[in-house]
């Protein structure tokens, strides 16, 4: 890979290219030392290399390829550790007997990190000694991002978040208008810009480009349970490209947007949508990027529904009689712990509603998120790895699937018509304000 | 004079690089820099850090079978070498006699029965060597192995063996042939995979911290 | 009585027979075909309008339904992706579509014309913005033009 790249580099003369080489390695090695801390270093020397992470992971399940599981995947941090921070690793270093990290490494475990893993964590649940792998994995994909060996997608939409204010280039003149059809479609109003109100939601352009009936499925529910919302036109957008990427600077550039939209309108909570990346970077990882806490409070949509339902300010009427289950974005639910309010508020509008057999903060990750969804390359990886989902659904038999995650929503519409099955997908918000009781 | 070296020196040697080794790499852990986490927890991480120590001795449900040789193997090897460290009635002699005696503060320090050491003790090895078959057979576990995981396996196994050896006890060559080799392991403890069997519990406790203020049990 | 709101919109589509639904929102697709030209829409109107009497009128259905499906299903714009409006409003033709075509025991077949409906709004709304128009081209009222001719024939 690297020698493809210096290729197409004319004019870089074999001095050039040898300082281009080494200062790519360079920054990937001083990101890897700079995250370097007291949990990587006890979570290093507890591992036993038993391999039982690779049976929780779907990228290894679904190909039995050993590279995807989920402990190798540190392999680039695991080096560093062990040259630098042990006894035998400085000894060995000294000797010249141990394999240090090359930019050859980082070059091969791009795909590996940003293709084979969705940042999912169920490794994180199931390791013996009790490694929190994704935290790991999450510092690797420092040093890739530092070292410029993230994929060209990620790269592209990380790049228009920063620049545009949307990984997907969506201004604010489309949310505009999709506010607009929205407004004529129902008659509602749709709040920009209120000072004071209580709440400020954030929208994925995910949601704004392919399911805009989130927006509706809001204004609807809001207006029905007396609701004080806002949306903020310059900070609408909730998905964090600085996360999935792994760039804590990009990151931290996105979380500001909101916190300064936030503060300038004075809300008291800020909702997170059905995004999952967008929860964690805005919910629990955000403030740590802008190094201090919110002046706001920070709710999932599904945890202010179900607050909304259970103080009698959300009713519904009917029930779903299908058969459906419930897929937990795995960055909402094992991850955000937004895991019994989906399923309070979907068993009030649902009698017939069937947990997938491994559900809840178990469940199998999608294969989409963490920006594996945003990466061509990987197109053919995240299909197999859907495998997974699919022996879930094999095994239940539903008419339909709800979730709260509009990546997970389109990943798992592509994973279906793979495999030729066919299971409407439809968002919880949405079926939730499909059986508001009219006023 | 080896002898000497061996039950002298050497074996006082190899407990304080050990006794240090652990102490020391505990501490670096428990005290060394981490960033506070800022985000708003649903709940205080130290119950799920408490928690998931032990939480983790049990595999999850939907996860056994696809695991069930390192559950199986990993508790007969794991089980079966604590029964004979501390129960099997020389190594309480050693204890008594070497390092602190528990008659002195009123506790009687039971042996187990020679049958029940005789089990626990094909246990260890029937299991550590399954244990290192799957290591050696398993695609993954052949993949992230390191030298460190054959060492450690080595070493714990030929220590298992002289201490089987070492109850032919018209041999003290043989005692000493275990002892130095118990020697071995200790130096080597601290600064290899060996460590986990102290490492395991901060890093469960922190991961249970993590999952844990997200109100997550793990 | 002429329709001329959204409530009675839906209300009207939930007294239609599917046969007929079908037939009206295959209507609601061709008054905005040229945001999708793919041949397969088109072949996919022609079957909705169609009333199934035998087995090969099923299978010519449910091969439509598949192939119209899979168009949907692609045409989605990718997490990550630079939006293109153009592309998201045929993929909201395609959906439009599917919907036209869903098997009766797949979807609430009072409800199939306004889905149809309801994906033609957006995808009328994605030409909107990517031709920087403030006006909105109330695709509504083009819908409630439609279903009462409809009715009245």
């Amino acid at each position: 890979m690297v020698e493809e790249v210096l290729a197409h580099s004319d004019y870089i003369d074999k001095y050039t290219r040898e300082l281009v080489m080494s200062e790519r390695l360079e920054r990937g090695l001083q990101t890897l030392r700079a995250q370097m801390d007291t949990k990587v270093k006890s979570f290093f020397s507890s591992c036993v290399h038993c391999g039982i992470c690779a049976e929780a992971c779907l990228f290894y399940t679904e190909t039995n390829d050993p590279r995807y599981t989920p402990i190798y995947k540190t392999e680039p941090m695991r080096k560093v550790w062990q040259e630098e921070y042990t006894f035998w690793g400085k000894f060995g270093k000294k000797l010249g007997l141990t394999k240090s990290l090359t930019e050859a490494d980082l070059a091969n475990w791009e795909e590996l990190v940003y293709d084979g893993c969705s940042m999912c964590s169920r490794c994180s649940m199931v390791c013996p000694v009790g490694i929190d792998i994704a935290y790991i994995i999450r510092k690797v994909k420092e040093a890739l991002a530092a070292s410029e060996y993230s994929p060209e997608g990620l790269v592209a939409a990380t790049k228009r978040a920063v620049e545009i204010g949307s990984p997907m280039g969506v201004k604010l003149v489309a949310l505009q208008a999709q506010i607009k059809h929205v407004e004529a479609d129902t008659g509602l109003s749709i709040p920009m810009d209120v000072e004071g109100a209580d709440y400020l939601a954030l929208l994925s352009s995910m949601e704004i480009i392919n399911f805009p009936e989130y927006i509706e499925a809001l204004a609807r529910i809001f207006k029905h349970a007396g609701v004080s919302w806002t949306l903020c036109s310059e900070a609408f957008e909730a998905t964090n490209s600085g996360l999935q990427i792994g760039n804590s600077v990009v990151a931290a550039e996105l979380v500001e947007r909101v916190v300064a939209g936030a503060y300038k309108l004075k809300v008291k909570y800020v909702i997170s949508p059905e995004c999952g990346h967008a929860f964690s970077a805005i919910r629990w990882d955000g403030p740590n990027f802008i190094g201090r806490a919110y002046d706001f409070k920070v709710i999932h949509i599904l945890e202010l529904l179900e607050e909304l339902r259970n103080s009698g300010r959300l009713k519904t009427s009917g029930k779903e009689t299908e058969r459906l289950t419930f897929h937990d974005p795995c960055q909402i639910v094992r991850r955000g712990g937004v895991e019994a309010q989906p399923r309070q508020l979907l068993k009030s509008v649902a009698e017939n509603f069937v947990e997938m057999t491994d559900h809840g903060r178990m469940n199998w990750c999608c294969g989409g998120g963490g920006g594996v969804s945003a990466n061509e390359r990987a197109e053919g990886l995240r299909l197999k790895a859907f495998n997974r989902k699919k022996s879930q659904l094999d095994e239940l038999n539903v008419d339909t699937i709800v979730t709260a995650c509009a990546n997970c929503r389109l990943v798992m519409e592509e994973g279906l018509e793979e495999n030729e099955m066919d299971i409407p997908i439809v968002g919880l918000t949405e079926v939730i304000a499909e059986h508001l009781v009219e006023d | 004079m080896i002898a000497g070296f061996i039950d002298g020196p050497l074996w006082y040697f190899s407990l304080t690089v050990f006794c240090i080794g652990v102490l020391w790499k505990l501490a670096s852990i428990i005290f060394g820099k981490r960033k506070n986490d800022l985000s708003v927890a649903r709940a205080s991480g130290i119950p799920g850090a408490i928690k998931t120590v032990f939480s983790r001795f049990k595999a999850d449900k939907g996860m056994v079978p696809h695991i069930r040789v390192q559950i199986v193997a990993g508790y007969m090897f794991h089980l079966g070498l604590f029964a004979v460290l501390f129960f099997a009635a020389p190594h309480i002699l050693f204890i008594e006699e070497n390092l602190f005696n528990l008659d002195k503060i009123g506790i009687n320090w039971l042996a187990m029965p020679h049958w029940a050491f005789i089990v626990a003790s094909e246990f260890a090895f029937l299991g550590l060597l399954m244990l290192w078959l799957h290591r050696l057979m398993n695609p993954v576990s052949r993949l992230i192995s390191t030298a460190d995981d054959h060492i450690a396996a080595i070493l714990t196994f030929v220590v298992m063996l002289t201490g089987c050896m070492a109850l032919l006890e018209g041999f003290s060559e043989l005692r000493l042939l275990h002892r130095f080799c118990v020697e071995l392991f200790l130096i080597y403890f601290p600064f290899s995979r060996l460590i986990h069997a102290f490492t395991f519990i901060p890093s469960r406790a922190f991961t249970g911290a993590w999952f844990g203020r997200r109100g997550i049990s793990s | 009585m002429l329709i001329n709101n959204d409530q009675d919109f839906k209300k009207a589509i939930s007294e239609l027979n599917i046969t007929d639904q079908r037939k009206l929102a295959a209507k609601f697709v061709e008054s905005v075909l040229y945001l999708n030209p793919d041949p397969l829409i088109k072949n996919a109107l022609e079957i909705a309008g169609k009333k199934i009497v035998s087995d090969s009128d099923k299978k010519e259905f449910e091969a439509a339904y598949k192939n119209i499906k899979s168009l949907a299903v692609n045409t989605y714009t990718a997490c990550g992706g630079d939006a293109d409006w153009p592309a998201q409003a045929a993929h909201f033709i395609a959906t439009a579509t599917k919907a036209c075509l869903t098997p009766a025991e797949r979807l609430d077949s009072n409800k199939l014309a306004w889905k149809c409906a309801m994906q033609l709004r957006m995808a009328k709304n994605c030409e909107m913005i990517e031709s920087d128009n403030d006006v909105i081209d109330n695709e509504a009222q083009n819908q409630y033009i439609i279903i009462n001719d409809f009715i009245r024939k």
